[in-house]
């Protein structure tokens, strides 16, 4: 079994760099400028002056994939991290100081974690319109809790363990117990959990951007072209597979390394067991 | 092949088995030659780390899969280590029952102890097997309160209860061999001198052959027929008259540490470096260490009244 | 002098909405470089008045004086003493560090708390004193085995010159002869300097083979042992 995830690892692993260095490499490695149009070759299949046959307005779409992988990853990336931000500060606080302050986090995160996700990110981008800030904003505020959830979980078990109460017992203040030691034994779960939220956060983009609430076209973004697609894609199917299998292959990596993370962290931490 | 109708011995041949983790190979058990007699006693002490458990764990193929063996290990014409899995089966929980460490973690811990004999009825492909043999198992450990006990959950029970329960468990099937894994971790000491009555019901009741581990001397002295006392993977000593004239400096020295006896330490030699010890494993610490002892490892050698001793003081 | 006046310690149990009284009335004096032992049955609260002692617990009733000062009433520069004076051993040296960090950070940290220069020369001398090899300090607590590490737990303790350390249970969870050496370390070491110690534990013989001033916790009061 273990030769089996090793295989799913580095192809996942190659389909993710892939994606990223095309994205970094974009500009050198695009035949067209993506946002130029050219209505003599519009709706083209692919051949060979375009791989991946042109859309609507005769944009090359290998070209626009190769940009599109740029917003993709960032756009997930940022609102991951942003939201591990405040979700590890929230379950931090709550879980190291309790009474007050972990009533008071539990309380907002139970509230933001109630409130329908999809529903409320259309509600923000409907109430400040369409753009990339407001998608990252509204993908912070509907997943926030969730990591601040299970950061505090982490950090109960963490505050439970002898070394901590050694710690205080040499003197140890909050700041140091924090910052040295609970965070860098909480780090692991952390990293695990941000990787399989991204993927998450690829699709939940993706559907926003769909419904035309977030990326706004003409960027070049992959589920910008899905959009554009829906009115073509009977008759020239490229539209919607390409960038379809794209987002595909994002979020199906990105998983599969977080899963992979996840086993191997608890399989690390249990080979440290003594033998008798 | 049908099941055996006695029990059998277990017969070791130079076995060595070792843990391949992360970057490093542990060697746990560094060739080990035995034959566990069947209905007798035989007690594995020895300290953490010596591989008593993982012997213990060799020869009822419980080893976890990145285990690295060689040798031989049979119970009677059947090889163990290169047996499948499935064929062994048949021994886990009929032949061979088990009454693992820690009962308070041996549960689990959503079900109640109804249903945990249950599996064991299901399982075992024994007819007679009924719920009324279970009762009558439970009695034999003094658990007269059956209904309250096998309808609670396991963690309602405290840590001695549990582990009459598992013995229960163990004798439930008849089987030919038991091993308790370290009866006494786990348990406060007042439950100590019931987990000595629990293994000695179960030595009179049907199952003879048993297999204790334990780093309790005194629950060795008393309980067995055989002592095995192990250091750093190998034999040391085999001691049949209750530990009662050691043989080995090592196992002479651990009786002396004993609370009984003053907490005596050994005045050992300077700690010796050695990266490689070819010899002895105890040298660098005993105080009967010869130049010879470093460099080469004795043998067993046997005594009288079928003692044996891994040390050049004897040969 | 550590002094513990009329702790009581009140317990919930959530499941049968019943509160229970763990300690009940509990006082102990430990004067300066003395010995001390605690004894009693396993879960009669000793490991629980260790940690009350310590101000690692709260408490429902009663005091806990330092050189005179209710622990609750220091400032932070008097509490920063009380922690570098009062030590503390607890029964499972595997999980007593860090397990992210190595042992020559966890070892240094008192130094880094106190923000004071890291003194390699007195962590060498201890080291030597509890019978460690240098190299200990590249390795992570996993590498080494239950005796290794409480010999570094006592030695780290040891680092501040403490006035007293609490032992809770420090062997219990250690191989015969293992518990024979730290025992014999223990006894050592006060010959070298002026320790208060308080030793817990449910074996008398350990506490006499200590000549421990021997208390006895029962029914949540704790009496001199006859």
């Amino acid at each position: 079994m273990n030769k089996k995830l090793n295989l799913d690892f580095i192809f996942a692993v190659m389909i993710l760099a892939i994606i990223i260095l095309t994205g970094i490499f974009a500009p050198l490695l695009a035949p067209y400028n993506p946002f130029q149009p050219d209505m003599f070759n519009r709706l083209q299949t692919p051949n060979y002056s375009h791989w991946f046959g042109t859309d609507a307005l005769g944009r090359d779409m290998f070209s626009r994939i190769l940009y599109g992988s740029r917003y993709s990853i960032l756009l997930s990336l940022v609102s991951t991290i942003v939201s591990l931000v405040i979700g590890t500060i929230a379950g931090v606080l709550a879980g190291f100081y309790g009474k007050k302050i972990d009533s008071i986090i539990t309380l907002l995160s139970n509230i933001f974690q109630s409130i329908p996700g999809s529903c409320f990110m259309i509600a923000i981008a409907g109430m400040f319109g369409p753009s990339i800030t407001t998608l990252v904003i509204a993908l912070v505020i509907t997943s926030w809790a969730g990591f601040s959830r299970i950061t505090r979980a982490e950090v109960l078990k963490i505050k439970g363990e002898p070394f901590m109460e050694g710690l205080i017992c040499i003197g140890c203040k909050d700041k140091m117990l924090i910052f040295g030691h609970i965070l860098p034994n909480i780090f692991d779960s952390i990293i695990v959990l941000a990787s399989l939220r991204m993927g998450r956060g690829v699709l939940a983009i993706a559907g926003l951007s769909f419904l035309g609430l977030g990326v706004q076209p003409p960027i070049p973004d992959w589920s910008v072209m899905v959009n554009d697609a829906i009115i073509y894609y009977r008759s020239y199917p490229h539209l919607l597979v390409v960038p379809g299998m794209c987002i595909f292959a994002l979020v199906y990596s990105i998983n599969t390394i977080g899963g992979y993370l996840k086993n191997n962290i608890e399989a690390a931490a249990n080979e440290d067991r003594e033998w008798d | 092949m049908g099941l055996i109708k006695v029990g059998e011995d277990f017969r070791i041949e130079n076995l060595k088995v070792a843990f391949s983790l992360k970057n490093d190979k542990i060697t746990a058990i560094d060739g080990v030659d035995i034959i566990f007699p069947h209905d007798k006693v035989t007690t594995i002490i020895g300290e953490s780390g010596c591989g008593k458990s993982v012997l213990a764990q060799t020869i009822f193929h419980l080893l976890p899969d990145y285990a690295i063996t060689s040798g031989k290990v049979f119970y009677g014409n059947i090889d163990i280590l290169n047996a499948a899995n499935c064929y062994l089966q048949k021994f886990w929980g009929k032949e061979w029952g088990l009454i693992p460490q820690l009962p308070g973690e041996s549960f689990s811990p959503v079900r109640k102890i109804k249903k945990h004999f249950n599996d064991i009825i299901k399982f075992s492909g024994q007819i007679g097997l009924t719920m009324s043999s279970v009762k009558d198992s439970l009695t034999l450990f003094d658990l007269h309160d059956h209904e309250r006990i096998l309808n609670a959950y396991p963690h309602e029970l405290s840590g001695g209860m549990l582990q009459r329960v598992l013995c229960a468990m163990a004798v439930l099937t008849s089987p030919k061999w038991i091993l308790a894994d370290e009866p006494t971790k786990g348990l406060d000491e007042d439950s100590y001198s019931s987990v000595f009555d629990n293994l000695t019901k179960i030595k009179k009741s049907r199952v003879k052959s048993m297999v204790v581990i334990t780093h309790d001397l005194n629950l060795a002295s008393n309980f067995s027929d055989i002592i095995i006392v192990m250091f750093a993977g190998q034999i040391i000593e085999i001691n049949t008259n209750s530990l009662s004239t050691p043989l080995h400096p090592y196992t002479k020295a651990l009786i002396q540490a004993l609370p009984a006896n003053g907490f005596n330490i050994t005045n050992r030699t300077e700690t010796i470096k050695l990266e490689q010890n070819h010899g002895c494993k105890f040298a660098p610490k005993c105080p009967n260490c010869m130049p010879k002892c470093l460099v080469e490892n004795s043998l067993l050698i046997c005594q009288e009244n079928a003692n044996s001793v891994r040390c050049f003081l004897y040969a | 002098m550590l002094e513990a006046t009329n702790i009581r310690k009140n317990y919930f149990n959530r499941a049968i909405n019943k509160t229970f009284t763990v300690l009940d009335d509990c006082s102990l004096k430990l004067y300066d470089n003395k010995v001390y032992g605690l004894m009693g049955k396993s879960g009669c609260g000793k490991s629980t008045f260790a940690k009350i002692l310590l101000g690692l617990s709260s408490f429902d009733g009663g005091q806990i004086f330092y050189n005179g000062k209710d622990i609750a009433q220091l400032n932070a520069k008097q509490k920063c003493i009380f922690r570098e004076k009062v030590q503390f051993v607890s029964q499972t040296p595997a999980s007593f560090f860090d397990p992210k960090m190595k042992l020559s950070a966890s070892m240094c940290e008192p130094f880094r708390i106190l923000e004071l220069a890291i003194d390699n020369e007195r962590i060498n001398k201890l080291l030597e004193i509890v019978s460690l090899p240098l190299n200990v300090l590249k390795r992570y607590p996993y590498q080494l085995s239950g005796g290794e590490l409480q010999r570094l737990s006592i030695c780290r303790a040891l680092l501040l010159e403490p006035e007293t350390i609490v032992f809770d249970e420090p062997t219990s969870m250690l191989d015969i002869s293992v518990q024979a050496e730290i025992l014999h370390m223990l006894k050592k070491l006060r010959t070298i300097n002026e320790i208060t110690y308080l030793l817990i534990s449910h074996d008398r013989r350990i506490l006499e083979w200590m000549e421990c001033e021997i208390f006895i916790l029962t029914n949540g009061r704790i009496e001199r042992d006859v």
